[in-house]
């Protein structure tokens, strides 16, 4: 491989694989500034989400092998997602921080039952394979706001600049989709 | 459900959906950010070599010389060690300019489609396949010939990269011996010779599907000079000498290879099996749910796509699964010996109706004895079961008693009269006339019934047959009591049946 060339997601995971320690600089290259992004949505504080992408990558560096992931851009951003949240649990704990989370939580409220309502037991695999469902039924420009808002938590106005939309175009559809999942997820029985 | 909970199954979605919808482009994100890929490199460096390609003159005037012009032989035939190669008589190469098509040789080759499949992860020199989709068209005078297909060559600079040739019409099987590569990282194989004989339909053109595999697929896009390819034929007869056709391989399109994987039917597999099975290819899973008469539940109704297939991976496979009927199925319990009450209360907690039927039986009251459908039998919501329940008596549940009704005689009253009594519209008893005047001021009806039963008593005039009713008497045999439905007015009554009323004085 020539120098200065990154490298695809096949050939990341092959370098973490054969324990490369280029791969993590190639991951970094490759995706630490969108994981950052990520990180920085959630707890926004800079340092914080610094630490959180550094976390992320020895936690990939330590899961492949034996883990496998399809999709190496989704793998990386998702740990960094999940680390965090927790983080962003911590501070909220010792009172730190803010960014998207308690908009967003706020918002996917509208999608569930009323928190004062009589707790049920939660068929987490029923949900998760709805949740794919309902992803998957929706139009692409939909479902990238969606996920765009909700996994990768960006705000609203970098939706809309990154899509190419107007704001209120992006929160009419954040809104409509909120609105068929929650009907779906009544469907399903699972509220 | 609370929405942290949300949030956080949001974030397990298929890696699949997280790279295709959440991710913006790691581009956008400046220092860290992802540079061009290899491929995307690979892709900008084929582009401009095809920039390059057309800008040469000699290749510009290809087109107008061959046409769509280019073969790419599919399939290998083994050259024998001996490294005996093919010396055709009547050849058109890249070096000659097609326009000088002999006799022999009135063929020309079109290449409708051209794919470079980059395997992915594979070693370098075996990353790449070359899949063309071409046409041999006949443009000679006579009729087309038969033709017998004898292979390829593919060559850039002048350099082989990959052999195919057949020896002969009976050629012999050659051994598969390991690639060798050389020394520019071409590659050539021996493989089994593929004499098929080719016939022209009647548009005079043939199709031909050609593979080349295990190319140096980086080596190829960035090497300078032009990819060639020489397909060799036999005309007219199996053993004429071939000859070739070569033409470049021009605007062949680079992307990653995925091999397929093969699925079979699912249809009646339990879900989760089917759904093991179809994780287990590499292949994702969107369930859905139907009901169905004719699949159990929890069992595959249907897929899409539907199997058996050759899917890419990655692909979603929606597996539709039965819930069933829709109906409630319930297996009958075993109600004989229960107590009614009882009985009652689990066939309402079942769904089922239960119907009463008494009859003596020496066991304790209440006590279900039979019923209508036997134990076990699975039957659908709201079906009735009669039960046979004891009345606690072997007696008969009949009661016959015989009553006798009297009726005030008022004073006054002439003539002859007598008492009916009706049961269902049928006269069921006739009393005795008699003449007020002799009576002792009461007269009485006797009359059987059976249990319960009301019976209308009417005065008639046996002169006139004038008809009176003077109420409905209701008897119960199982009290003996009696009780008509209002207070009688006989007096009323017998002045309705006669002329002058209860007047006795004119007649």
């Amino acid at each position: 491989m020539k120098g200065g060339e990154t490298v695809n997601d096949e050939k990341l995971i092959g370098l973490f694989e054969t324990r490369s320690e280029r791969g993590i600089e190639e991951a970094n290259r490759a995706y630490g500034g969108l994981c950052r992004s990520i990180a920085m949505h959630i707890l926004s504080d800079s340092r914080d989400a610094e630490e959180c992408v550094n976390d992320a990558l020895l936690h990939v560096w330590n899961a492949i092998p034996p883990q496998k992931p399809q999709k190496f851009s989704a793998f990386f951003a998702s740990v960094t997602r999940n680390l965090a949240l927790n983080r962003y649990a911590a501070n909220r704990a010792q009172r730190r921080g803010g960014g998207q989370v308690p908009l967003v939580l706020e918002e996917l409220s509208e999608c569930i039952s009323a928190p004062e309502s009589t707790e049920q037991v939660l068929d987490r695999m029923a949900l998760h394979d709805t949740l794919e469902a309902f992803l998957k039924s929706l139009p692409p420009k939909h479902s990238k706001v969606f996920m765009r808002r909700y996994f990768s938590m960006m705000p609203v106005a970098d939706i809309a600049a990154e899509l190419n939309m107007r704001e209120s175009t992006v929160k009419s559809i954040l809104r409509r989709t909120r609105a068929k999942l929650h009907e779906q997820l009544e469907k399903e029985e699972l509220l | 459900m609370k929405e942290q909970d949300l949030l956080e199954e949001i974030g397990k979605v298929s890696e699949e959906l997280i790279a295709a919808h959440a991710l913006p482009d790691a581009k956008r994100y400046g220092e860290g950010g992802a540079e061009q890929s290899v491929t995307a490199k690979e892709q900008i460096v084929m582009s401009e070599k095809k920039t390059e390609y057309i800008k040469n003159p000699f290749i510009r005037a290809l087109p107008a010389i061959a046409a769509a012009a280019a073969v790419l032989v599919a399939g290998v035939i083994i050259l024998p060690k001996t490294g005996l190669m093919r010396t055709p008589a009547t050849s058109v190469d890249s070096e000659v300019e097609t326009s000088e098509i002999t006799e022999t040789s009135d063929f020309r080759l079109k290449i409708s489609k051209a794919w470079m499949n980059v395997i992915p992860g594979a070693e370098l020199e075996h990353s790449g396949n070359l899949d063309v989709t071409a046409e041999l068209e006949y443009a000679g005078q006579d009729a087309a010939p038969t033709v017998w297909y004898g292979g390829f060559t593919l060559e850039k600079n002048g350099k082989l990269l990959y052999e195919n040739v057949a020896d002969g019409v009976q050629p012999e099987h050659f051994e598969n011996p390991a690639a060798e590569p050389a020394e520019n990282g071409a590659v050539i194989y021996d493989k089994e010779p593929e004499p098929l004989p080719v016939a022209y339909s009647a548009q005079g053109a043939v199709p031909l599907s050609i593979l080349a595999p295990d190319l140096d697929a980086h080596w190829i896009q960035n090497e300078p000079g032009d990819l060639m390819l020489t397909v060799y034929c036999r005309v007219g007869s199996p053993a004429a000498e071939p000859i070739t056709v070569t033409a470049p391989v021009t605007d062949y399109e680079v992307r990653d290879f995925e091999p397929t994987v093969a699925l079979p039917d699912l249809n009646n597999w339990t879900y989760y099996d089917a759904k093991q099975l179809i994780q287990e290819a590499g292949l994702l899973v969107d369930k859905r749910s139907a009901y169905s008469d004719e699949i159990p539940e929890g069992h595959v109704i249907s897929t899409d796509p539907e199997l058996p297939a050759e899917l890419a991976p990655g692909t979603y496979v929606r597996v539709i699964v039965s819930l069933g009927s829709g109906h409630n199925i319930i297996p009958v319990p075993n109600f004989t010996g229960m107590d009614w009450e009882l009985a009652k209360t689990m066939a309402d907690g079942m769904g089922l109706i239960l119907g009463k039927n008494p009859v003596p039986s020496s066991e304790p009251e209440g006590t279900v004895l039979a019923q209508s459908i036997e134990v076990g039998t699975e039957v659908a919501e709201d079906t009735v079961i009669d039960l046979e329940v004891s009345t606690g008596s072997e007696q008969s549940e009949f009661q016959i008693r015989t009553f006798r009704i009297p009726f005030q005689i008022p004073t006054g009253v002439t003539g002859q009269f007598h008492i009916e009594l009706y049961k269902d519209g049928e006269c069921v008893e006739t009393g005795s006339s008699f003449d007020p005047e002799y009576a002792a001021g009461t007269t009485s009806v006797a009359v059987t019934v059976e249990n319960v039963a009301d019976v209308i008593a009417y005065l008639v005039n046996d002169k006139t047959s004038a008809k009176a009713e003077i109420g409905i008497c209701h008897l119960d045999a199982w009290d003996g009591s009696f009780s008509f439905d209002k207070e009688i007015n006989m007096e009323e009554v017998f002045r309705q049946v006669t002329e002058t009323g209860t007047s006795s004085a004119d007649q």
